[in-house]
């Protein structure tokens, strides 16, 4: 047993195991990765809640344009700070195994940004905002491409997505789940 | 009609169990309600469907006291339908199984990981007496912990996984290809090798033939059969995409435009053509006939139909993606455009070289010399020729991207960060562009089938090639590129490319299954060489058989048993067929329901301000909403949460919620 492994006792990690949708190896990979963010940290306390500007020096969340808004749906705290255990979660959900369903649901939480519980066209304004970065869309084109989403995911017609409406469209984008995942 | 309200379809509209919920309670208040006054506003509804006209009313409702439920919402939804579950597993079903379904339901959950750890203890209460004293558990566990150590050992048997998370942007999966050698004629590598007799094994004293030419057939035919049942896997798991492409005014000189470049593009594709069919047969005269003793030009011109193939497979995309900007598409399009044109450049360029080989290698009757070898261009060995030329296609293509990655990637990057001045400045560093790699593998796979059957060893060479190709250009892309600016095409066009090999499968089978069936074998080498088609080997090896299995044999390639089951797979695609335009029907009529139960919304949300004064103005902005094609940004945001007016009762509706 490594020094890792002495960090949890066996029924820790079947505990672990049966939460999430990882084997004992990958837990224990995933508490590797999560000692590395602040290694005096976690070693004081392995419960500790790391502050989100740490949380998003790991690599996968470096570059992500979501990645503020991933650390706060995850965190238990709801202010992106995250404890081992959030992390985990995290990692779960963002791992090969999850399934879609669990996947869509996170996925409509982090495009969310209000919280109001609809993906309406200011969530979505920002969403693509983000992901065009520094070559913006004018006003014009923003609301040409905020009309199309509506028009082909807005079932109901009341301007703003739904999770059914969400998960709709998402069942039309197989590559959801390939660019929904992190490798651990 | 409209005095049916068929309470079970309502569930299934997709809105969130708590805005039924809380609409419910106010429903029981309010339940001392008339119903004939109800039942006349229905038929007022848009849709004239109660069905659709609750379903509007409660995500109208919803959203009004969305603000209050935000968090609740998407975790109840989850949790309270655990409840149910674990009410409904039976205590005597299996205990292994009902632990599976906990820990499954538990997983996906979408709730912090302190959250399930509550609902399992309480669930664990619950069915603590009956999971004392299993013993099927032990075994069931056993099996868990050995698919789990099974899993663990497959991880990290899987090729390349962490150099793929070391790139992880980059889903370029496909690497399996291809690489031969030229000179070595009368090696494994080439088809002219294997020889015709049955190889006579001793084995304990006991004879075992070994058929050559039909285990060379027979490896080709499970080589094959491989690729399309990996490819398929593959191909499976990627359905079609749609695609959300815009719509524009366009004008009439943009289609002007468009014609003389598409016009210009088939000019450059059958200028391409030409060319290769031209270096081919010079170089296959040049063959015969040598035109120069310098032997540097003779290695040179041997190679020519392969070199021409690949500067044409460098230098015409170039040519595409100049031309596409004048033509003005989306620019989506515009990516999947050039893709199709490039890919069709690709796989015509290889099609033109079967095609200029062809007619050196069939026997006209008057060839025929007196031995009866088919001389038409003084090719001893035409299947070897054909070898030779995949062969030194693929190690041409190897050469390239390999010099084009140290030679001129490599230096670029190297310029343009170390030189600060304006031209490098201007050039800037190069973005990776996914398709274009993609492209390269497929194209590189493709030489592999189209060569496999004639030089057997050519796989294997890919295979060494695809390696050394990852390894390059992973360290080029994470050395020499930038990340392309345009992330979607990547994951967008994953359907296109599996569709892209599977046509450069399918269009690899074509010649080899012609030479197979139809061309007649070399005489002088290869292991067909005393027969008038390499399928003898196989018409003759079965009539070795006995004579039942000879029957069977005969029965299934006989008209008497290919008709009816042509005529059975017709109908079977057919039932496919229908089942399919009757789902999507249904989607459509499903889609034309949820419109209108959107209209219903506004048509009630106008009655409801008409009846409640008070809260008229609160309302109005939505009731009075434009349709949706114009912005409405006030809609989401600013309403009140659950208003006393909203369970007037003078609104008959509300009380219908729970009848």
């Amino acid at each position: 047993m490594g020094a890792s492994n002495s960090q949890f006792t066996e029924a820790e990690l079947e505990d672990y195991q049966e939460l999430t949708y990882f084997s004992k190896k990958e837990i224990l990979h995933a508490f590797k990765r999560f000692h590395l963010l602040d290694p005096d940290a976690v070693r004081q306390d392995r419960n500790v809640r790391l502050p989100m500007n740490t949380i998003l020096e790991l690599s996968e969340l470096k570059v992500n344009p979501f990645n503020d808004r991933i650390c706060k749906v995850f965190s238990s705290s709801n202010d992106g700070d995250l404890t081992f255990e959030d992390f985990l979660d995290m990692m779960s959900v963002f791992s090969d195994n999850a399934p879609k369903g669990v996947k869509a649901e996170y996925a409509f939480r982090i495009y969310d940004f209000n919280e109001d519980d609809f993906i309406d066209s200011a969530d979505l304004k920002e969403v693509v905002g983000r992901l065009t970065g520094d070559q913006s869309l004018t006003d014009e084109d923003m609301q040409q491409l905020i009309d199309n989403i509506f028009e082909e995911a807005d079932l109901d017609d009341d301007e703003s997505l739904s999770f059914a409406e969400f998960e709709h469209v998402i069942s039309k984008a197989p590559d959801f789940v390939n660019s929904f995942r992190f490798r651990l | 009609m409209a005095q049916n309200y068929p309470m079970s379809t309502y569930g299934g509209n997709g809105h969130g169990v708590t805005g039924q919920d809380s609409t419910g309670h106010r429903a029981q208040q309010q339940s001392g309600e008339t119903t004939s006054a109800r039942n006349s506003f229905f038929s007022q509804l848009p849709s004239r469907q109660s069905s659709g006209g609750l379903g509007s009313y409660s995500s109208s409702t919803k959203r009004s006291t969305k603000k209050k439920m935000a968090h609740r919402r998407t975790s109840t939804r989850r949790m309270s339908g655990l409840d149910i579950e674990m009410q409904k597993i039976d205590p005597d079903a299996d205990l292994s199984e009902i632990h599976e379904q906990r820990a499954k339901q538990l997983r996906e959950m979408p709730a912090p990981l302190g959250k399930k750890r509550e609902l399992r203890a309480q669930f664990e209460v619950a069915t603590q007496k009956t999971l004392s004293g299993c013993t099927q558990c032990k075994y069931s566990m056993n099996w868990k912990r050995t698919k789990e150590r099974w899993s663990d050992i497959m991880m990290q048997l899987e090729v390349w996984r962490s150099s793929f998370k070391e790139v992880e942007d980059q889903k370029t999966i496909l690497y399996q290809v291809l690489f031969s050698e030229g000179f070595m004629e009368l090696t494994e590598l080439f088809y002219g090798f294997y020889y015709s007799d049955d190889l006579i094994l001793e084995i304990e004293g006991e004879k075992i033939k070994y058929n050559m030419p039909l285990a060379y057939l027979l490896v080709c035919v499970a080589y094959f059969s491989l690729s399309l049942v990996l490819m398929t896997d593959l191909e499976e798991e990627r359905r079609a995409l749609r695609r959300a492409g815009r719509t524009g005014c366009q004008k009439f000189g943009l289609y002007t435009s468009r014609f003389i470049i598409n016009i210009i593009v088939i000019i450059i594709l059958a200028g391409s053509g030409y060319l290769i069919y031209y270096t081919t047969d010079f170089a296959l005269q040049n063959k015969n006939n040598p035109v120069t003793d310098n032997e540097m030009l003779l290695f040179l011109i041997s190679y020519l139909p392969s070199i021409t193939i690949t500067a044409l497979n460098i230098v015409v995309p170039m040519i595409f993606v100049a031309l596409i900007r004048f033509e003005d598409y989306s620019p989506e399009f515009e990516v999947q455009f050039t893709l199709f044109r490039t890919v069709f450049l690709r796989l015509a360029s290889l099609a033109v070289l079967i095609a200029s080989i062809y007619p050196q290698i069939v026997c006209d009757s008057e060839d025929q010399d007196t031995c009866g070898v088919c001389q038409p261009s003084n090719l001893q060995c035409w299947e070897t020729y054909v070898g030779q030329e995949l062969y030194k296609l693929a190690i041409t293509d190897f050469f390239v991207v390999g010099g084009t990655i140290l030679f001129v990637e490599f230096p670029r990057k190297f310029l343009v960060t170390k030189c600060i001045c304006g031209v490098t400045k201007a050039i800037g560093q190069q973005e990776f562009e996914i398709t274009k790699n993609v492209l390269d593998i497929i194209y590189s796979q493709t030489i592999c089938w189209l060569g496999a059957f004639f030089s057997p060893l050519l796989p294997a060479i890919c295979v060494m090639k695809s390696f050394i190709f990852f390894y390059l250009k992973k360290w080029s892309l994470i050395y020499n590129f930038l990340p392309p600016s345009r992330p979607y095409r990547a994951s967008k066009s994953n359907t296109f490319f599996m569709v892209v090999l599977l046509i450069a499968f399918l269009l690899c089978l074509l010649p080899i299954g012609f030479s197979i069936m139809q061309i007649e074998p070399s005489r002088a080498c290869g292991p067909f060489r005393n027969q008038t088609t390499m399928w003898t080997t196989v018409t003759n090896n079965v009539a070795t058989w006995p004579q039942w299995m000879q029957d069977i044999i005969n029965f299934i390639f006989s008209a008497g048993f290919a008709v009816p089951f042509l005529v059975i797979l017709c109908l079977a695609l057919y039932y496919y067929h229908s089942i399919a335009s009757a789902h999507r029907e249904m989607v459509i009529r499903l889609k034309e329901q949820l419109v209108m139960e959107g209209r219903d919304k506004h048509f009630l949300l106008a009655r409801l301000q008409e009846l409640d004064p008070q809260h008229g103005k609160g309302h109005k902005k939505k009731a009075d909403r434009p349709p949706p094609d114009q912005p409405g940004t006030a809609w989401g945001g600013e309403m009140t949460p659950t208003s006393p007016g909203m369970a007037h009762p003078n609104v008959p509706l509300i009380n219908d919620e729970r009848f």
